[in-house]
Formats: structure tokens, C-alpha cells, sequence
């Protein structure tokens, strides 16, 4: 049976979600924060009625409960294995509790493994468990692991527990990473892309697209670095972008943009970044700068004014939005001399038009929505 | 190019400095002056207008200060990051500091020194000390130290950087000493004459692109930092 992640964009990469109890890897780079995105799963999780189970190795649970908590995740009645805190000289109170984890590898991994054992048996019902981390048992050897979690698998199926492993490669052999990865039932990429000195996320599962993430205050999201929002001038560009977006900054002069708007788009499950362009033809160089690395494009068009569409067409032209996911917005659909939306559609020549008024924030999101559609379905990185 | 250290007499012994982009060990026993020679060397690059970042595992940035003051090496205004994996034990917050809460959590870790990385990137960023690496093999499983470590040098010699980490000679095995020598650049050994213990000495065991004294070389400490006999 598949269970939610809680993630949709990840569900939907994994065919409707994670196997139920089966043992899940999550192969992760080094500049990820890989237990707030099990996290997520994990509260989710136990939304839906499962039992919590955390095994830490690197921070003792009061961090973790604290971080749970800071996200607005569920985190009741979670149970602890707590590998960590007697090796950081500190009391726990944990239900399990490793007695050190530096002193002999191999007794830290039989001991854990003898924790977590005992605490599948012993908590009752439908469990999922996160083993945060992994590699910090490496010293054992990847055939030993590896050996052990096939053995550990028997006792997840007994017990119905689905065990989500978080796994740092700070720089495995390929034979010691297929040893992991091949005992497992599902392994999921978490990792980064360096670009122009930014980090971004991504997680992957098998062949499937890099999926950017952010995790924000509220969760995982879905991150979308790029959306263009161009147009003739006064088509409502900028009033598009601030009915967006929460946060909005216009660099206008009388009410006209002469440089660019930015916008931050934060909705649930999702973050995006929202950039707008000048109307005026003597700023068209800049559409061709603003164009780059672009995911999607808004064309923003004045529907009681036919006669700028022509323009239209030609800015769309020059941010390349022909080459990538874009939709019209039929901006002003609130004034009585506005066009009908088929009108629009026929002297466009485009089927993804949607009506909308910026003023009255009307039709935005559902045009949003559409575009992202659009872009997930094409968008591999 | 080299770095020099601002060693009053060790630079001319040495070519004129640890060779830029490079990683050198520190090693020696508790009192034997791998800290001070760490302070010294963050302050000569900070007097030449160049950056630093400097991790912390066993005082609090304060601490360093207010020892570094005593030499008269005087640090505000110039541009350093001390990233503090002391703090945690005592629950202290400080400002301008990166904060390590979980010194277990190398993820964190690894984050916050690519954040410092990055925040003084164009800001003429040219050394880091890590004071001392030996601290995280009492929290993490040797073996992912050493993985650890071999992701950390790398970072830093990518960013161009060039390091000094100290190692508390009793705290990690001798195996575990030549996995750490076989991911740097150099060893610089300090310590004392056994034969009359108030004469410190310091061994350069092996240095990058140097031909280093065979003999040890004397040195003391004095009001102005460690000053090598000539």
C-alpha cells in the first residue's frame, strides 16, 4: 500500500507516495538539511494516524521537538531512541537510549540496532520511523549494514513499520553506496545545485526530474526560481505581481515601472519567485537579460485594448516565451469595454488565456495554477 | 605564493610561509602554544586587510578575544567569522557568531562553514582556523571524522583558503593521526625539550612544496606571540 509524504510533488514521483512498511533511503548531498525533510514526512505521517519513531544520532530529541515545533509539525506522542546525548555528556529521557556512540563502532551498531528492535516490538500500531543517520554506522562496513537491514526488513513487515533512512554521502566509494542502496525498497535523492553562489534543493527519485524544494517556515516546498511577468505597458503587470504576492517590491516611477518588479510567492506547498518586466519598447534590452534561466512566463495583456496585442506578442518573442511553459493573463476583465475571452483567445492565437483583474484579484491564483501545471509537467533541470 | 604566519623568524625557515591554498596540521600536547600560534596567524592576515574564518571548538569567540587583546592584536573592525562549536555546552548565545548547537550534526556544521564561505567570499577571504579538529572525534564516530574532514579540506582549499588545525595529541589514536595526515598538506609539531622542558620547540614534520629544517626549531612566547629563535 502506498502512504503520503505530505510532499505532493514527491507522492506524485513515487506513484502515489512511499510503500508502506518497506525500508525507504533517502541518499542525501552534504549541504541539505535532511532531518527537517524527513520531518515533514514524518509528521504527516503521523497526522494520519501512524506512530511516531525518531532514532537520533546527531542531536538529542529536545532540539528535534523544538525544530517539529518551530514548523507547526505534529509531533505527538513521538517515541525517541536517543543515540546521542549520553556521547554529548547530557541526561535524556528518552525511552531508548544508547550508552555511547564513539567508543566501538561495532557495539554502537548492535546496541542500536538491539534499541530499535525493541522499540518496533514494544510501540503498538501502524509506525513509520525515521533513522537519522545512517553513515554514522559506515565504520562497521557498508556489507555489514547492509546485511543487518535485510534483516531489519523482517521485523519492519512484522511490526508495520516503514522506516525512513537518511543517509549523507560524504564521499562513499560507488560499491560501498550499491551495498546501502541496494538493500533498500526505495532510495530518494536529496541534493543541491551551486548556481551563481546559491544553493538550491532538489529531491529525485529514480529517473524522474529534480524537483527544487525549499524548506520554509511552514514546511517543504516546492520551489520555482523564475516566473516572467511581461506585457505592453499598462496592461497591470505590476498589479498582477502585487496581487500575487505578499511581499512586493515595485521600482516605479509615477506608477510606471522602469526597472523591475520582484515578488515572493509563498502558498502551500509551494515558493516561487516572481519577477516583472518594463512595457516600454526603449527597455526591451532588458527583457532579454531579465529572460534568462526563466521557468515560466505570465503575459499580462490589456483586454480593452486590441490594439497593443501585437506588442504583446513581440515581448513574449523577446523573453523567449514561446520556448518555455507561458499563459495569458486577459488582464481588466472587470472594465465594460473588455473583450470576451474567445475574442482575445482568436486574436492571439493562443489557448491558454486566462481572464483575470489584477485590481480585484480575480482569476490570478487559478491562471498561477495553471502555469505551474504546465511547467511541472515539461520541467526537468 | 605563501602565507605567511606572522611568526617573528619562522617565515624566512619555512620559504616564506605555509604555501597558499593549503592545509596543515597542528599538533602538540595542552599548553604547548597551538592556540596562540592559531591567534597569531588569524591576526597577521586580518592586519593585511585579508578575511578569516575562525571555528571554534574549545572556548568561546569572547575568550579568543580577549587572549588575542593581551598580545595586543586588536580585531574589531576587521573581518572575521567565528563559527562557535563551544557554546552549546553552556547554553551561550553571541552575537556576530555562527552558532553550532549540535556538534554531532555535521550536516549543520557543513552548512554554516559553506554560509561563512560564502558571506566573506569577496571580501579578500584567505585563511581559517579550526581550533581543534580533534574535539569532533569525541562526538562523532571516527570514521565519519575522517570522511568528514576529507569534504571540509576540500572545501577549503577550493575556496582558496589556507588552514591551520590543531590536534590535541591525546585525544585521537595514532590511525586516526595518519588518516589526518593523509588528507593535508603539512604537520607542524609542537611541544617541549625533554631534556630541559621550559625550551619549546616546534618540529615542521612535513610541509607542501617546502624543504623544511630538519632540526627543531626553538622558539618562545612572548609579549608579541610565539618568536622563533633565528
Amino acid at each position: 500500500m502506498k502512504i503520503s509524504t505530505g510532499i505532493q510533488k514527491l507522492d506524485e514521483i513515487l506513484g502515489g507516495g512511499i510503500e508502506s512498511n518497506s525500508a525507504v533511503l533517502f541518499l542525501t548531498g552534504t549541504l541539505i538539511d535532511k532531518s527537517s525533510f524527513s520531518q515533514h514526512i514524518l509528521s504527516t505521517r503521523i497526522l494520519e494516524g501512524d506512530k511516531g519513531i525518531y532514532l537520533t544520532t546527531s542531536k538529542p530529541p529536545s532540539v528535534i521537538l523544538k525544530n517539529m515545533y518551530e514548523h507547526g509539525w505534529e509531533s505527538e506522542g513521538m517515541v525517541f531512541i536517543d543515540c546521542i546525548s549520553s556521547t554529548l555528556k547530557q541526561e535524556s529521557d528518552a525511552s531508548y537510549v544508547l550508552k555511547s556512540l564513539v567508543t566501538r563502532p561495532e557495539e554502537a551498531w548492535e546496541e542500536t540496532l538491539k534499541l530499535l528492535e525493541k522499540a518496533l516490538k514494544e510501540t503498538p500500531g501502524l509506525k513509520t520511523v525515521v533513522f537519522d543517520c545512517l553513515e554514522v554506522f559506515m565504520g562497521v562496513g557498508a556489507k555489514r549494514v547492509a546485511n543487518d537491514i535485510k534483516k531489519l526488513k523482517n521485523i519492519l513487515e512484522d511490526t508495520k513499520s516503514t522506516c525512513l533512512f537518511l543517509f549523507t554521502d560524504w564521499g562513499y566509494s560507488k560499491e560501498e553506496l550499491e551495498e546501502v542502496c541496494n538493500v533498500m525498497d526505495t532510495v530518494i535523492r536529496l541534493d543541491t545545485i551551486e548556481k551563481k553562489l546559491l544553493w538550491m534543493n532538489y529531491f529525485q527519485y529514480d529517473e524522474s526530474p529534480k524537483i527544487l524544494f525549499q524548506i520554509t517556515s511552514v514546511g517543504v516546498s516546492i520551489y520555482v526560481p523564475k516566473i516572467l511577468v511581461t506585457g505592453p505597458f499598462g496592461a497591470g503587470k505590476s498589479s498582477t505581481i502585487h496581487s500575487l504576492s505578499e511581499k512586493s517590491v515595485s521600482i516605479d516611477k509615477l506608477g510606471t515601472t522602469i526597472a523591475l518588479d520582484h515578488g515572493y510567492i509563498e502558498k502551500k506547498g509551494l515558493v516561487c519567485d516572481i519577477f516583472g518586466t518594463p512595457g516600454q519598447e526603449r527597455f526591451d534590452w532588458i527583457l532579454k537579460i531579465l529572460s534568462r534561466d526563466v521557468w515560466g512566463v505570465i503575459l499580462v495583456v490589456d483586454s480593452t485594448k486590441p490594439e497593443t496585442f501585437e506588442r504583446a506578442k513581440e515581448m513574449l518573442e523577446k523573453v523567449r516565451g514561446y520556448e518555455i511553459p507561458f499563459v495569458v493573463f486577459a488582464n481588466k476583465q472587470d472594465l465594460p469595454n473588455a473583450l470576451s475571452l474567445e475574442e482575445i483567445k482568436r486574436i492571439l492565437g493562443f489557448e491558454d488565456v486566462i481572464p483575470t483583474s489584477a485590481i480585484k484579484k480575480e482569476g490570478i491564483e487559478e491562471g498561477l495554477k495553471i502555469l505551474f501545471d504546465k511547467i511541472f509537467k515539461l520541467k526537468t533541470i | 605564493m605563501r602565507i605567511n604566519t606572522g611568526i617573528e623568524n619562522l617565515d624566512e625557515k619555512i620559504e616564506g610561509g605555509i604555501p597558499q591554498f593549503s592545509s596543515v596540521l597542528l599538533v602538540g600536547p595542552p599548553g604547548s602554544g597551538k592556540t596562540t600560534f592559531c591567534n597569531q596567524f588569524i591576526y597577521k592576515g586580518l592586519e593585511q586587510n585579508e578575511a578569516a574564518i575562525y571555528i571554534l571548538f574549545n572556548a568561546p569567540p569572547d575568550e579568543v578575544k580577549r587572549s588575542m587583546e593581551k598580545f595586543g592584536w586588536r580585531i574589531e573592525g576587521k573581518i572575521i567569522v567565528f563559527i562557535d562549536v563551544y557554546s552549546w555546552q553552556v547554553g551561550g548565545i553571541e552575537k556576530d557568531t555562527y552558532i553550532i548547537n549540535n556538534p554531532a550534526d555535521l550536516n549543520e556544521f557543513n552548512i554554516k562553514i559553506s554560509q561563512a564561505i560564502k558571506e566573506l567570499q569577496d571580501k579578500n577571504l584567505k585563511r581559517c582556523c579550526i581550533d581543534a579538529i580533534s574535539t569532533l572525534y569525541l562526538y562523532v564516530p571516527k570514521d565519519l571524522c575522517a570522511k568528514f574532514s576529507s569534504v571540509l579540506f576540500a572545501k577549503l582549499k577550493s575556496s582558496k583558503l589556507t588552514s591551520l588545525s590543531t590536534v590535541e595529541k591525546d585525544v585521537i589514536e595514532a590511525k586516526d593521526m595518519a588518516t589526518l595526515e593523509a588528507l593535508t598538506d603539512g604537520t607542524i609539531e609542537l611541544g617541549f625539550d625533554p631534556m630541559a622542558y621550559t625550551q619549546r620547540l616546534m618540529w615542521i614534520r612535513r610541509l607542501k612544496d617546502t624543504k623544511p629544517p630538519l632540526e627543531a626549531i626553538r622558539f618562545t612566547i612572548t609579549d608579541k606571540g610565539l618568536v622563533v629563535e633565528k
